[in-house]
């Protein structure tokens, strides 16, 4: 089973990406901000794919995607970010964000989204 | 001083060519006599101010002969018409029916002359009767008035005074020869040395008025007439007469007509005119000045002669060299008044104002620039304008300038270097000096400090996108737990359903109340609070907060504490419950599991003091001042895990203070903290 990794600082979308996750047939893991993130995958065993919001007090989604991407054991991991924001954002893409759901989101786009990620 | 034989009366006899030296009594009634027949009638005091210091010192017999003496003096100086009086114990008084002027003139005269002649200190003051309603006892109050004040500055001079205030004295100046008639170069050249004293006249460096009367009696001189007038035209082309000087013949009401007559019409016909008036002759020539093709006229210079002169070609010559002078004058007297006016507007402008040179040397400039910049008097003059850029940005300023070169006028926002190193956003206009030809020879930077505008924006754009995010969040677990109930129905655990939906519903609660929120913090923006209040009980509120609060996680207990006396409010009942909530939520927010939030009030005076308290941690000290700044959120890891916009205590504060109370806290780290507000008791 494909394991993916939820960060949200904000509980019900973080509940709702993880419940329909589990629902849809994904393992999955949530956390509230990127420092508990950075040391879940540290620990633990291989995630396949994260989400991330992307406003969140202290690292934000970027950053956290960033940093990500510079560390040589998840630079290949396929990152989805949640906005807010109605445009696609430039900075989203070149800090290596795969794709971008803007809220409110379906939680049915966010599953084909995973699905095509790890097909 | 040598005794005299005998001791004097106190009436002296009057000298054989003087007027009798009338009693208080009787001078006071002469004057109220003159007064009454409508006379202008002037009253001159001389008074012995030393007087009664000899009196004490000295006695009685040398107090006589000192003002016995003034009197012979005085009488001595005036004529047989102008009657004579003793006035109080130590005062001589002179009264005179004639203009005000010939009065002054007459004191200032005789004044002088006693102060040559007599070793006693005498003060003179003059009074003129117009406007006055008390008679004879008023006038002599005046006089006496002046006197003290000639008395205070030195009784050098002589002090007038009317009803109306303190009155200047005349100017006399002497009389100028009148300059040779003919075409002799004497002749000419003695007309060339009265302009040149009229030039000299009107160009010094003193008020105009005064350059003006000058320059009039050198006209005088050069016509050769009794009477010059100059006219100067204001904006819409009518003459007002700036000047009238000479012979107090031309002053009278028909010469006055005669006058306004030959104003007009040289006016009109743009010429010299030659009038003849009932008996008096007049020359009148526009000043008149050419502005690109326009020919328009300044004013006008009128002369008047006793009786009529046939006109002459020479005086004309003349008249017109005068008028040139006096325009040439008047134009630079407006200038400099342009000047003095254009300089205290730009000196007084709260925007930064400077003016460089094509090179972009730096001209003159407003203190706004000193204040905005930091730099100084010293450091500005004839530094270059990109002083004043930052390094990146001196390409820019030249942009800007080739872009005000090239169409005249150039807006911009750009940022300012401070002498500091600082750096300060600005905007502002660059335009283009041009001289009268058209040619440009500087420019005219003019610029503000949009510091403040631009954190307005700053925060209002971060204000939206705060919003948005704030909104969407809690719509997407609705939209998205709906969808997860709808995709999966009766595959999902009873339970699972029964948890998603109380998070939809939770989460709609929440969007409601950010919704609110945000309403009001619009309102409060634009100051339509409005409560409506009425009388409203507090425990009934608090029943409500019970149930609101009641699956609140904290599990916190509500205690209520409310006085007898203070036990209800007049106030707008949502509005105080919207701020109960608030302070109630942070409350709840930062209880420990089962701790308690007490709600007490206790009476103010014509108010009621509520009072919100926890047993949370407290606030620290730098927080306390900012908690009811809107946005701001105390750093910590509550408020990091609830979400929220830093708009609940501003709100409140709103409301508190549209209701006329006041709000604040006291709190203390570890010891919890309590909110308190005032709301009127009664209406």
């Amino acid at each position: 089973m494909k394991r993916i990794l939820v960060v949200d600082d904000e509980p019900s979308t973080g509940a709702l990406a993880a419940e329909y996750l589990r629902l849809s047939g994904f393992e999955t893991v949530l956390c509230e901000d990127a420092e508990s993130a950075l040391k879940i995958i540290a620990s633990e065993s291989r995630f396949d794919l994260i989400v991330l919001d992307k406003r969140m007090p202290g690292m934000s989604g970027l950053d956290l995607c960033a940093a990500l991407k510079k560390d040589p054991a998840t630079a290949s991991l396929p990152v989805i970010l949640l906005s807010a924001s109605v445009s696609p954002s430039l900075t989203a893409s070149e800090a290596g964000v795969s794709v971008c759901l803007s809220k409110p989101f379906s939680p049915k786009d966010l599953v084909s989204a995973v699905s095509r990620l790890l097909a | 001083m040598p005794a005299k034989k005998g001791a004097r009366r106190k009436a002296a006899p009057p000298r054989p060519n003087s007027p009798a030296l009338l009693q208080e009594g009787a001078f006071l009634a002469l004057i109220d006599s003159s007064i009454k027949s409508r006379k202008e009638t002037n009253l001159i005091v001389f008074h012995s101010v030393r007087l009664e210091e000899i009196r004490l010192s000295r006695g009685e017999a040398m107090a006589v002969q000192v003002l016995e003496r003034l009197v012979e003096f005085v009488s001595a100086q005036v004529r047989p018409q102008e009657r004579l009086g003793r006035l109080g114990s130590d005062q001589v008084a002179v009264l005179m029916t004639s203009p005000l002027a010939t009065a002054q003139e007459a004191a200032q005269r005789i004044h002088q002359a006693v102060r040559e002649t007599s070793r006693v200190p005498v003060s003179t003051g003059v009074a003129g009767s117009v406007g006055l309603d008390d008679g004879a006892r008023g006038l002599w109050k005046l006089a006496r008035q002046a006197a003290a004040e000639a008395w205070a500055e030195g009784a050098r001079t002589v002090r007038t005074r009317t009803k109306a205030g303190p009155v200047p004295l005349p100017i006399r100046m002497p009389r100028l020869p009148a300059s040779p008639a003919g075409s002799s170069i004497e002749a000419r050249y003695q007309r060339l040395v009265l302009l040149n004293r009229m030039s000299l006249e009107l160009f010094a460096d003193r008020p105009f008025p005064d350059a003006l009367v000058a320059a009039s009696n050198v006209v005088l001189a050069l016509m050769g007439s009794p009477y010059a007038a100059v006219y100067f035209c204001d904006d819409f082309g009518s003459p007002h007469a700036a000047q009238r000087h000479g012979d107090p013949l031309f002053l009278e009401p028909e010469a006055q007509s005669e006058e306004a007559l030959v104003v007009a019409q040289a006016l009109l016909e743009r010429r010299i005119v030659t009038a003849q008036g009932t008996r008096l002759g007049w020359l009148a020539a526009p000043l008149s000045s050419i502005k690109g093709k326009d020919l328009t006229e300044d004013g006008v210079l009128v002369v008047g002669y006793p009786e009529s002169r046939a006109p002459s070609s020479e005086k004309d010559q003349t008249m017109l060299e005068i008028s040139r002078l006096l325009r040439n004058a008047r134009l630079i007297q407006r200038n400099l008044q342009q000047q003095r006016v254009l300089a205290a507007v730009t000196e007084q402008s709260a925007d930064a104002i400077i003016v460089t040179d094509l090179a972009s040397r730096i001209l003159m400039w407003n203190t706004s620039v000193e204040r905005l910049t930091g730099y100084t008097k010293e450091d500005l003059l004839s530094r270059q304008a990109d002083l004043l850029a930052p390094a990146g940005n001196r390409e820019e300023q030249h942009h800007l300038e080739d872009a005000a070169r090239a169409s005249g006028s150039a807006h911009f926002e750009s940022v300012s270097r401070r002498k500091d190193g600082g750096l300060v956003p600005i905007e502002g206009h660059c335009t283009l000096l041009k001289d009268d030809s058209g040619t440009p020879w500087g420019m005219v930077r003019v610029f503000r400090d949009i510091t403040k505008r631009k954190e307005l924006d700053r925060m209002k754009s971060e204000f939206v996108s705060l919003v948005s995010h704030e909104l969407r969040t809690p719509l997407t677990a609705i939209q998205g737990f709906a969808e997860t109930i709808l995709d999966f129905g009766d595959g999902l655990e009873a339970d699972k359903r029964t948890h998603f939906i109380s998070i939809i519903l939770e989460e709609a609660k929440r969007l409601g109340r950010l919704v609110t929120n945000f309403l009001d913090v619009s309102k409060l923006e634009a100051g339509a609070m409005h409560p409506k209040p009425r009388q409203v009980e507090l425990s009934a509120l608090c029943k409500r907060l019970v149930l609101l609060f009641k699956e609140h996680p904290s599990l916190a207990v509500f205690e209520e504490k409310l006085s007898p006396q203070a036990s209800s409010v007049w106030a707008d009942e949502d509005q105080v419950y919207r701020v109960l909530v608030n302070l109630c939520g942070n409350s709840l927010k930062y209880t420990p599991p089962k701790g308690t939030v007490t709600i007490s009030s206790k009476p103010d005076g014509e108010f009621v003091e509520i009072c919100v308290a926890d047993q949370g941690p407290g606030i620290a000290e730098e927080n306390r001042t900012h908690i009811f700044e809107k946005f701001f959120r105390v750093a910590d890891t509550v408020s990091r895990k609830t979400p929220g916009t830093g708009l609940g205590l501003a709100i409140c504060k709103g409301i508190v203070e549209a209701h006329g109370g006041r709000i604040w806290l006291e709190s203390a780290p570890g010891r919890g903290t309590r909110f308190y507000f005032t709301l009127p008791a009664h209406p």
